[in-house]
Order: structure tokens, then C-alpha cells, then sequence
């Protein structure tokens, strides 16, 4: 009788299908981190293995740490922003500038470190223009985005003209070996830092998932605000200063329609682009990279470039499909 | 749920069958040089070496789709060389990227149709990754250091004879335009706000013509008027309206040519960018809704946007455009090739110059100005009818040529003309 009771229980058990457990494995508290991180391991696998061991060498991955590089910074700074359920796409145009003007502080005073000095506080400088729009203003982020992307390109462009604005390229050459990575490293350890270990990180995020209730537990929304900007500014202003130690030369089209990379490397990299609880600092990096692997990868199997916006469209669709539930959570302010 | 399974499955299998016929691409790549190997490629190509060469560049249109088909199913083939193709890369973090990547993916070397006034930045960077390099630019202000630098993997560059073609559009403007009728221009100036030198030398030749046929002066100087990053007004004394625009492929510009057109101001639309595929929509619906002629001169390559452009009539009876330089896209290829490939070869020597700098190869552009003409030129350019044959390619190597010159490369392009084309393909 006891065996046949026992045998009922089991059978009245519901069973999980597969997307209730894809769904149970998307809740679980360390997914946003684990899932993008093994796509982009087995993404490098499979290149490895279809380039005949030609991917995972030394060369090859300096070479993509290197181009992920500028996009996975702005990705980390912007994070800050999209942590607080704010957006801001104009960052491309923003980093653009803020290169424009540290070239031509280099143009007149040829000293290097001036140039970086111009371009971080420029980085800085614009970013908070935007941040006061919204916090003075109370104009939407997205609708100051738009408007500071218009605003910031005429001014490269006009500030550009024909020819583009040059450094000394042998001292670029100098400066983007251990200078990038070291200012890279120290720029993403703090952002670690102070968005996943400190009361700052904890407010932006809390703001985010319900700026209401975060108000009524006394977190001031404004100065969060200013503070996700300020460290935003700081990586975009880094950005830009590696933007030039790349190229040794800004144009006039520089950052034009980077933000929007930026917002697909945050995605791919597993974060809500609306931000709250599960927000965090690395996504973007981690996207970032993917979408190069992903360029590089195609590339070296000797797919046509044609056919690699295809097949990157594709694999992005599905890398989004599966980031794209939002918690529950109660209900959130809207956004645009 | 059930949509984001069933979209889940969708997009599953989109994905099999994308990785599938990228598999498949690559496998047919292959077969496409076993099959040289073992055709005609081994008898001519000297049984070296499978040359990879990395193709970046600017636009994907006509003349891209065209080069891209020459490369890949003529000269590919015969040489022994597989070719890689960029996306479209318009500023030089994408250049430099396309480049690196090239370099993992195995090329050789890089010839470049993204030319941004960076050829330094470039050259060392394949310097770096061991692969030669030339570029569809020639010599200026901006990259002349490069040609005298002595890099070793720096081949110089190739482009049309600007001069040449500036004087084409000033010809056939004189020619044509009668200056008792009053006529107001719009000229897009395309890159040359970027430093683009083709462009600025057909909008500095178009805006010479206007001043020479109506004997007015310009407030501005002409650098002013076509470098402009901006829409700019040539004012002049005689009152002509001269509306310079710059752009030329990023959004917003068509937009803009539209909205000056449909201030029914103006009748002539002088082109200097590679564009007479994007307006003729544009200019058709202005002259549909203005009941007025438009007159429409530019630039382009043979192929559909140029044909179509030749054999579509306006509500005036009019073709579309009514004149066009044009270049052969096989014969510019065939020059870039050819410098990457002497170099290859070892054969360096015919890439430079007397003085030992690389030297520049330039080609001159045909004037079409009517379908009749372009019927002549039909089939031109596509398989089977290649302008730079095996024959004009194998002209310009060394490895075919003992002791050949830079300077006799040149007179071999200069020899390629239309009635030496018409004679030979007709």
C-alpha cells in the first residue's frame, strides 16, 4: 500500500520540460557570468578546431584582446549608466571628441602626456554635459543621447575638417604597448571593485530594479546618477586616448555609430541593456570580445565577408534570445 | 513560452544552415583552386606558392561586386592567388582590424581601397605582420614621407589620372551648355571635404567650367567651396546658383540632394562621387512633380547602375544621367594586382620608380555620353570580356617580362584605350 502511495507521489511530480530547465539554469545567481563567458569559451574552441589549431595562439589572441579593446572599455563605462536603468548611446561621439580635443592639445604643446590629460577630462567633461541634462533637466537619457550624437559629431567634424588630425605614430607605437593594457587593467579592476564590492555599486543596481522603492529606502537617485556618469566619463575618456594610441590619427567619422556597438557588446555580454539587480561591470568586455572572436573567426575559416554579417546576426540573435528574460521583479519605472 | 520555443528552434536550425553553407562556401573556395592547379594555373603560374592577398574595401556597389568576381573566379585561377574580401570599412580602426585579421587568416598581402590620408599607419602595421602593400591613392602631402621611407613592403599606389578626368567634366560642360540660358547647379563634392583627390579635382573643374562658360567670380576661393564639410552656397557676382554638396554614401545624403532639388532652383546635378545609382529616383520625381529638366553629370563604373542610369528615359524623353566618366574596373584591378604580385614574385624592381621610391600607376577614364555608346561598351568587363585580359595582366609582370620597368608598366596601361579595347573584344 505504502509502495503504491509512494509510486503516485512520483507520478503526480509535474516534469520539468526542457525550457523549464533552460529557465531554472537562466535563474541561477552566477548564469549572467557563466553563460556568456562559456559561449565565448566554446566559440573559441570550435574556430580552434575548424582553423586546424591556428586560433588559440598567442598572436591571435593579443590580436583580439587588442580590438576588443575600445569597445570593451566604453562597454565597462556605459555599464555604469545602463546599471540605473538610464541609456546612453551618444558615448561613440562622446570618445570621438574628447580624442579630437586631446589631438589638438597634442598638435600645440606636442607632449603626449597633455594629450592623455585632454582627452580623459574631456571624456569626463562631456559625459557630465549629458549627465546634467538628465538630472537638471529631467530629459530622458535616451532623448539627450540622441540630440548630444548630432551635437558632438558636427563638432568633429567641424573641428576635424579634410585632412585627419595627426600624432607622432612612433610614439603612439611606444605608448600603446604597456601603457594600454596597464590603464585597461586598473580601469576594469576598479570598476570590479567599486561596482560589485562597494554601497555604490549596490545603489545603482537597486535603483535600476525599482528606482521608487530605492528612494524610500533613503538612496538618493540624482547623486547615484552623477556617480555612474563620472565613472562612465573616466572609461570613455580612456576610450578615446586609446583610440588614438591605435590609429595615431582622428577623422572625422571617429566613434560615429560605436555607441551602438557598445550597446550589442553589453547584450551579448549578458546584461539588460534596462539594468537592475543583475546588472554588472564585465558584460560588455565580454561581449565586446565575442563579437571579435566571432570576425576573427569567420574570417580565418575563409568565410566571405558577405556571409559573416549572416552568420553573426544569427549567433547574435540566439546569444540574446537566451539573455533575454528580465527578472521578475516589481513592477519597474518605464524607459523611454 | 511557447512563440520563444518555437522561435528558439527557428532560429537553431537558421543557425545549422548558416554554419552549413559557410562550411560549403569554404569547401567550394577550395575546389576553385584545385581546379586551377590543376588546369591552366600550373602551366603559368610557375608552379609557386598558393598567394593569399586581402582586398580591403571602401563601398560595396557595382564596381566592388565586379572586382570582387574578377579576383575571384579570372585572376585567382591563372595566378595561383585566393583572394579575401573586406566589409565595407570607412575609417581606419575597421582598416586596421580587416588588416590584422587578414594577417591571422594567412594573406600575403593587402591592397587597399580605403584610402584615408593613412598610408603610414597601414604600411607599418603590414610591416608588422610580414605582408606587402599597395593603395588606391596617389602621391600627397600626406603620404609622400612613406614614399621616400624605404619601406620594403610599400608597393605605392594606383588611381586614375585625376588631371585627366577633372578635364572630362570641364569639356564636355563646355560643350554643351549654352551661357545665354541661365542654369543653377548643385555639385555633391563628395569625399573631397575628406581630402579625397579624385573628387576634388572634378569638383574644382566643374566649378571652373561654370565660371569660365558665365565669366563670374566666386566669393570663396574654389578649395573653400569644394573642401567645405558642410553644404555651402558659391556666391558670385552674376547670381548664378551654385549649391555645393559634400557626401556622398552616408545616410542622409541622398536626403539632402532631394530636399535641394525639390526647391525646383536647380537643373543641373554635377556629380563627383560615385552616385548616379542612388539619384536617378530622386531627380525622376522632382522632374515629375516640377515638370522640369534635370540634367545630370557623373562618375561611375560599367555595370547594371550604369546601364540602367544610360537606358531610362525622363518625362522629357532625356536619359536618366547624360554624361559619365568611367573606368574598367578590370584594368584598375588588374594594376593593384599586378603591383602586389611583383612583389610577391620578386619581383620588386617594376613596383618602383626610377629613383627607387614606389611609383604610382595611373589610368585614364572614358566619357560616355549617350546608351549608344554604353551599347557599345555592352558586355564589357564581365566574364569573358575582361578589359585587362590575361594577356594585359601578364604585361605588366615581371616574372613574363625581363628587366620590365615601372615606366613601361605605365605606357602599357596608357595603351589600353577604347578603340584598342573595341578592337580586341569586338
Amino acid at each position: 500500500m505504502e509502495q503504491i502511495s509512494q509510486q503516485a507521489i512520483v507520478k503526480d511530480i509535474p516534469r520539468l520540460g526542457l525550457m523549464d530547465r533552460i529557465d531554472i539554469m537562466k535563474n541561477k545567481r552566477g548564469f549572467p557570468l557563466v553563460f556568456p563567458l562559456s559561449m565565448l569559451a566554446l566559440l573559441a574552441v570550435i574556430f580552434h578546431i575548424l582553423t586546424g589549431g591556428e586560433f588559440l595562439t598567442l598572436n591571435v589572441l593579443k590580436g583580439v584582446f587588442n580590438q576588443s579593446l575600445i569597445v570593451g572599455t566604453m562597454a565597462i563605462a556605459v555599464s555604469f549608466i545602463y546599471t540605473t536603468g538610464n541609456i546612453d548611446f551618444s558615448v561613440g561621439n562622446v570618445m570621438g571628441l574628447a580624442a579630437v580635443f586631446g589631438v589638438m592639445a597634442y598638435q600645440v604643446t606636442e607632449n603626449m602626456a597633455i594629450m592623455i590629460l585632454v582627452t580623459f577630462l574631456s571624456g569626463m567633461a562631456l559625459m557630465m554635459c549629458n549627465c546634467a541634462l538628465g538630472v537638471i533637466f529631467h530629459i530622458k537619457s535616451a532623448r539627450v543621447a540622441v540630440v548630444a550624437m548630432s551635437v558632438y559629431s558636427a563638432f568633429t567634424v567641424f573641428l576635424v575638417g579634410a585632412e585627419p588630425l595627426k600624432v607622432d605614430y612612433k610614439i603612439c607605437k611606444v605608448l600603446e604597448g604597456n601603457f594600454r593594457y596597464i590603464a585597461f587593467i586598473l580601469y576594469f579592476a576598479g570598476c570590479i571593485l567599486m561596482y560589485h564590492k562597494t554601497a555604490i555599486g549596490r545603489k545603482l543596481r537597486f535603483i535600476g530594479g525599482n528606482a521608487v522603492c530605492a528612494k524610500q529606502t533613503g538612496i538618493n537617485e540624482n547623486e547615484s546618477i552623477v556617480t555612474a556618469f563620472i565613472f562612465a566619463g573616466i572609461g570613455v575618456g580612456l576610450a578615446g586616448v586609446l583610440q588614438i594610441l591605435r590609429t595615431g590619427s582622428i577623422a572625422q567619422g571617429v566613434g560615429t555609430g560605436m555607441g551602438m556597438d557598445v550597446m550589442l557588446a553589453t547584450v551579448l555580454g549578458g546584461m539588460s541593456i534596462f539594468g537592475g539587480a543583475k546588472s554588472n561591470a564585465y558584460a560588455g568586455f565580454i561581449g565586446a570580445v565575442t563579437v571579435t572572436v566571432l570576425n576573427r573567426g569567420l574570417l580565418m575559416l575563409g568565410v566571405s565577408s558577405t556571409l559573416i554579417q549572416g552568420a553573426r546576426a544569427i549567433i547574435f540573435l540566439l546569444l540574446v534570445f537566451m539573455n533575454s528574460e528580465r527578472q521578475s521583479t516589481l513592477p519597474s519605472r518605464q524607459q523611454f | 513560452m511557447k512563440a520563444k520555443r518555437w522561435v528558439s528552434y527557428i532560429l537553431t536550425a537558421a543557425m545549422s544552415v548558416s554554419l552549413a553553407a559557410c562550411s560549403s562556401s569554404g569547401e567550394a573556395s577550395d575546389s576553385g583552386s584545385t581546379t586551377a592547379q590543376t588546369g591552366e594555373a600550373v602551366s603559368s603560374s610557375e608552379n609557386h606558392e598558393t598567394f593569399k592577398i586581402a582586398v580591403l574595401e571602401l563601398q560595396l556597389n557595382d564596381e566592388s561586386t565586379n572586382r570582387a568576381e574578377y579576383f575571384n573566379d579570372y585572376i585567382g585561377p591563372k595566378y595561383n592567388c585566393e583572394f579575401m574580401f573586406s566589409e565595407a570599412c570607412d575609417d581606419l580602426d575597421s582598416a586596421m582590424t580587416f588588416i590584422e585579421n587578414a594577417a591571422s587568416s594567412g594573406c600575403d598581402a593587402v591592397i587597399n581601397y580605403y584610402s584615408g590620408g593613412n598610408t603610414e599607419q597601414l604600411v607599418q602595421l603590414c610591416q608588422e605582420y610580414g605582408m606587402y602593400y599597395v593603395e588606391n591613392a596617389g602621391r600627397s602631402d600626406t603620404n609622400d614621407a612613406c614614399y621616400q621611407a624605404g619601406y620594403d613592403n610599400f608597393g605605392g599606389g594606383f588611381q586614375a589620372d585625376q588631371v585627366d578626368t577633372g578635364r572630362l567634366f570641364r569639356e564636355y560642360l563646355l560643350e554643351t551648355m549654352d551661357p545665354s540660358k541661365e542654369h543653377n547647379f548643385i555639385i555633391a563634392t563628395g569625399g573631397a571635404y575628406q581630402g579625397n583627390v579624385l573628387q576634388t579635382e572634378i569638383s574644382t573643374n566643374m566649378l571652373e567650367a561654370i565660371q569660365e562658360l558665365y565669366g563670374l567670380t566666386y566669393e570663396s576661393t574654389l578649395e573653400e567651396l569644394v573642401t567645405s564639410a558642410s553644404p555651402i552656397e558659391a556666391v558670385n557676382d552674376k547670381g548664378i546658383a551654385i549649391y555645393c554638396y559634400p557626401g556622398g554614401s552616408a545616410s542622409g545624403w541622398l536626403e539632402g540632394i532631394s530636399a535641394a532639388l525639390q526647391t525646383g532652383k536647380y537643373d543641373y546635378l554635377l556629380l563627383a562621387p560615385q552616385a548616379l545609382g542612388n539619384v536617378g529616383t530622386a531627380v525622376s520625381e522632382v522632374e515629375e512633380a516640377l515638370d522640369k529638366d534635370i540634367t545630370v553629370i557623373g562618375f561611375g563604373a560599367l555595370g547594371d547602375a550604369l546601364n540602367n542610369a544610360f537606358n531610362t528615359t525622363d518625362k522629357f524623353g532625356n536619359t536618366t544621367v547624360s554624361m559619365s566618366t568611367i573606368k574598367f574596373t578590370s584594368l584598375v584591378s588588374a594594376m593593384a594586382f599586378s603591383k602586389v604580385y611583383n612583389m610577391l614574385t620578386g619581383y620588386s624592381e617594376v613596383t618602383k620608380a626610377d629613383n627607387g621610391e614606389p611609383a604610382v600607376l595611373t589610368f585614364r577614364m572614358e566619357a560616355v555620353t549617350s546608351a549608344d555608346q554604353l551599347a557599345e561598351m555592352s558586355g564589357w568587363d564581365t566574364d569573358g570580356k575582361w578589359v585587362a585580359d590575361y594577356d594585359v595582366v601578364d604585361s605588366f609582370l615581371g616574372m613574363y617580362n625581363e628587366g620590365l620597368t615601372a615606366e613601361q608598366v605605365q605606357e602599357r596601361i596608357n595603351a589600353v584605350t577604347y578603340e584598342s579595347i573595341k578592337e580586341r573584344l569586338e
